[in-house]
């Protein structure tokens, strides 16, 4: 077996952080190698040097034993090295056969373009990777985030690619897709490609990789055969130290207060319906299910965003009426969005002041001058509290990793104070360490009075942390579960009800 | 607070912050404009020649900082030209039929406000593009100024105390008055759109409009607050011309929005919103008002003149775009 690429040396260096530093291994060819490592440690850097995003400071990449530099991506794709990335890059007013030929439409003679057959190959690479469920017709935007994913899957295989990368692909996927996904990937194995899988899901790398590099703050750590490596290895190796077991005892206690009340809610727009149960103070609530249960639907309706068209939300006993995320916000609710990208940080603006966000009038002082000392010294705390990754409060937000960048909107919402804080799906794309951090923060701010309402698709999350765990299916509750029932078989079997 | 000149996007990580800047590069751009004049023509780096420049960029030039906090918010206001040929007639109208020259401003000034209002609601009740509804505006306050002076000219003879406030064009000497207003208004500016909250909840709204209502913003508000603005800065620069010409015509203002657009995105402003800054917005104008004047004492056609000032704009706006994206 040779090696279809071979990193030696590379170094890459943002500003003052070095991002990749002296990192050197092979991956060989026709094998599926996996990538982790937490938060910063250089993934996401590197996959976009592979992929002509950024061009390494120093060092020698060598693909298919040819020097490797592409000017840009389309170069990368031409010259076969595709990748799936973690943020979907779809046209959402584009059909799903558009978007799979994006910048490559197939044409018939006279230059005119062949919707047809686009449609058709379409529809071919969707079978190929077990989404026959998804018209090649459909608008993109209309698709859900595993179907999104997946077109990007058959995006990336309309370019005939040797080497295939995924960036955190099963984020969003079901137990069910994803096993698809892994077949679909042992089949490209065997047709000769390679395929480099990052995830911060270990057990899916131990499944699914031959090797596994793992990398850690900029630097190799190691690249062994997976087969000679436990998951206990893999995280000593990513984090430097063996991680504490997550399932502590809980430090903090529900009260009986109900702090929360909703009866019979109802979203018309949404579908939502019957929606039914409490929240105590301070007591950490798990909403489960599967993609398009309608959890996410429920945080938007009690956050205001969707307003309730039926039914009825009491908090502290009294009756309320939730109408925009300002109300929702000055009853003391926040929400952290699943989707940071699109609906939670703003590009164009450093650290500082993407944490102050929910806060501003509260910084305002006379004359409507921001405060901006108080704004600072915020910003220090949470970095400090957070361990936030950056190289300063003024750092534009499109530098951190994704995984900093969540601590960013999760401090965002603990400077507004809330009494109940809604989170949806607060550890997706974070690493191991950042994992842990984030859980032991839940659990601390729970003890110190703080109600939260936790949504996540990572059940052994959901599990270790919630006291209580609704699970909701096709919009609706199927069942409340007290932490010593709940279990991953009953919680799926309810997510599932039909 | 982030003058979010676009290195939150990342594009150039390696310079000193100050570089990154767009307004450095808008800067130089103007620096190097003003070098070409000086030496292509012996009477642009004069006193007199400076002043002039300083007072004729002051009226579009207070629309441009108000365009640029309303592109910020992503919104764009093209009828800003037919709102000053409007309050122009009205104010002069009204001086004329009796009423005191301060109330007459004051009641301009309101009547610009309701009109930025009108623009506004339309935008973000009706959910029109900001382009649309004030694109018709435009052609509708047009009709409106047509209407209200009979087609004629608005002659005025104003009180010394106001004429010297307002459109003196040597105030000790030197400074014009409408040059005057026009730094007024840049700190004005400055201090709304850079230090208080309401400006940092302008670039929200205007970089992510979905997170900055999650966030618990009021885009609706801030949107029409930006149309007000930019109504009452026409408004402001009405009454200014009023003062110094003496003379206010229904077809006045005509490619004001153009100007005061191109003057926003000369000086960084994204179109896409969420980035821009007022130093940028008033160096823009400059730019603008230099190369006009410039192209003027060299003696270059009239026609010519639109030709070369768009090939400018351009140039400027991809002096500015290079400066802050860089390969990484």
């Amino acid at each position: 077996m040779s090696a279809i690429l071979d990193l030696r040396g590379v170094s890459k260096r943002f500003g003052g952080v070095q991002a990749l530093q002296d990192v050197s291994f092979s991956i060989e060819k026709g094998h599926i190698h996996g990538l982790v490592g937490e938060n910063g440690a250089g993934k996401s850097t590197l996959i976009k040097i592979l992929h002509g995003v950024y061009t390494k400071d120093k060092g020698e990449i060598l693909f298919e034993g040819r020097p490797w530099a592409p000017a840009s991506p389309a170069e990368a794709q031409q010259a076969g090295i595709s990748v799936v990335h973690q943020e979907i890059p779809l046209c959402p007013n584009l059909t799903v056969a558009e978007n799979v030929f994006l910048g490559h439409p197939i044409l018939k003679k006279g230059g005119r373009i062949d919707f047809q057959e686009m449609e058709f190959r379409t529809a071919e690479l969707l079978a190929r990777i077990g989404q026959t469920g998804i018209s090649p017709r459909r608008l993109a935007g209309t698709l859900s985030v595993a179907e999104q994913q997946l077109t990007c899957i058959a995006q990336a295989l309309s370019h005939e690619c040797r080497f295939l990368i995924l960036d955190e692909p099963t984020a969003s996927l079901t137990p069910g897709e994803v096993e698809t996904l892994f077949e679909v990937l042992r089949n490209l194995k065997a047709e000769g490609t390679t395929i480099l899988f990052v995830s911060h899901i270990l057990s899916e790398v131990m499944e699914l990789t031959d090797e596994v590099t793992v990398l850690r703050n900029g630097r190799h750590v190691a690249t062994r055969p997976t087969k000679e490596l436990t998951t206990a290895d893999v995280v000593r190796m990513m984090v430097g130290e063996i991680e504490t077991d997550d399932r502590a005892a809980a430090e903090h206690k529900p009260q009986a207060e109900v702090i929360l009340e909703v009866k019979d809610l109802g979203q018309k727009d949404t579908g939502l319906k019957g929606i039914s149960f409490q929240l105590h103070r301070q007591e950490i609530l798990g909403l489960a299910g599967i993609q398009g249960a309608g959890r996410t639907e429920l945080a938007q309706c009690l956050f205001g965003v969707h307003p309730a068209t039926e039914g009825e939300i009491r908090l502290k006993g009294q009756p309320v009426h939730i109408t925009s995320p300002r109300q929702a916000i000055d009853l003391g609710i926040g929400y952290l969005t699943e989707d940071r990208r699109n609906l939670g940080l703003f590009w164009e603006m450093g650290v500082k002041d993407n944490l102050i966000s929910v806060i501003v009038d509260r910084l305002t002082r006379t004359l409507g001058r921001l405060d901006q000392k108080e704004a600072r010294a915020r910003g220090e705390q949470a970095v400090k509290t957070l361990s936030i990754r950056t190289a300063g409060l003024d750092q534009g937000i499109g530098f951190l990793s994704g995984g900093n960048q969540q601590k960013v909107l999760l401090s965002r919402w603990l400077n507004a104070e809330p009494s109940i804080l809604i989170l949806d799906e607060p550890t997706r794309g974070i690493d191991v360490g950042s994992k842990a951090e984030i859980r032991r923060l839940i659990r601390g701010l729970v003890a110190e009075g703080l109600s939260v309402i936790l949504i996540s698709s990572d059940l052994d999350e959901l599990l270790a942390l919630a006291d209580r765990v609704i699970v909701m299916s096709r919009k609706r509750i199927s069942g409340t579960l007290a932490a010593h029932e709940a279990t991953r078989e009953r919680v799926m079997e309810l997510a599932t009800q039909k | 607070m982030a003058s979010a000149t676009g290195t939150g996007t990342g594009r150039s990580g390696n310079l000193p912050a100050w570089l990154q800047k767009r307004e450095t590069g808008v800067l130089v751009a103007l620096v190097l404009l003003i070098i070409f004049f000086s030496v292509a023509t012996p009477t642009f780096l004069t006193t007199l020649n400076l002043l002039n420049v300083m007072r004729q960029v002051s009226v579009v030039g207070i629309i441009t900082l108000a365009m640029t906090i309303l592109i910020i918010g992503q919104e764009f206001d093209l009828s800003v030209g037919s709102m000053y040929a409007v309050i122009g007639i009205l104010v002069g109208t009204l001086f004329n039929s009796g009423m005191n020259i301060w109330l007459a401003s004051l009641v301009g000034l309101l009547i610009a406000a309701a009109m930025g209002l009108l623009n506004g609601f339309m935008t973000v009740a009706a959910r029109i593009p900001s382009f649309i509804v004030t694109l018709g505006m435009m052609m509708v306050y047009r009709g409106v100024a047509l209407v209200l002076s009979g087609g004629s000219p608005v002659s005025v003879r104003l009180p010394q105390t106001f004429y010297t406030i307002t459109g003196a064009p040597r105030l000790w000497g030197i400074i014009p008055a409408p040059a005057i207003w026009f730094v007024l208004v840049t700190v004005l500016g400055y201090f709304l759109l850079h230090m208080t909250g309401f400006g940092y909840k302008v670039f929200a709204t205007g970089g992510n409009k979905e997170a900055a209502r999650l966030a618990g913003i009021n885009t609706n508000r801030v949107k029409v607050i930006g149309f007000i603005l930019t109504a009452v800065a026409s408004g402001l620069a009405a009454i200014i011309s009023l003062s110094y010409l003496g003379t206010a015509t229904p077809t006045q203002g005509q490619g004001f929005e153009m100007q005061a657009i191109a003057g926003a995105v000369i000086g960084g402003a994204s179109l896409m919103g969420g980035v821009g800054s007022i130093l940028g917005g008033f160096m823009g104008a400059l730019i603008m008002a230099i190369v006009r004047n410039g192209l003027v004492l060299l003696g270059v056609s009239a026609y010519l003149q639109e030709l070369v000032l768009g090939i400018v704009v351009i140039i400027a706006v991809i002096i500015g775009q290079y400066s802050t994206q860089r390969r990484r």
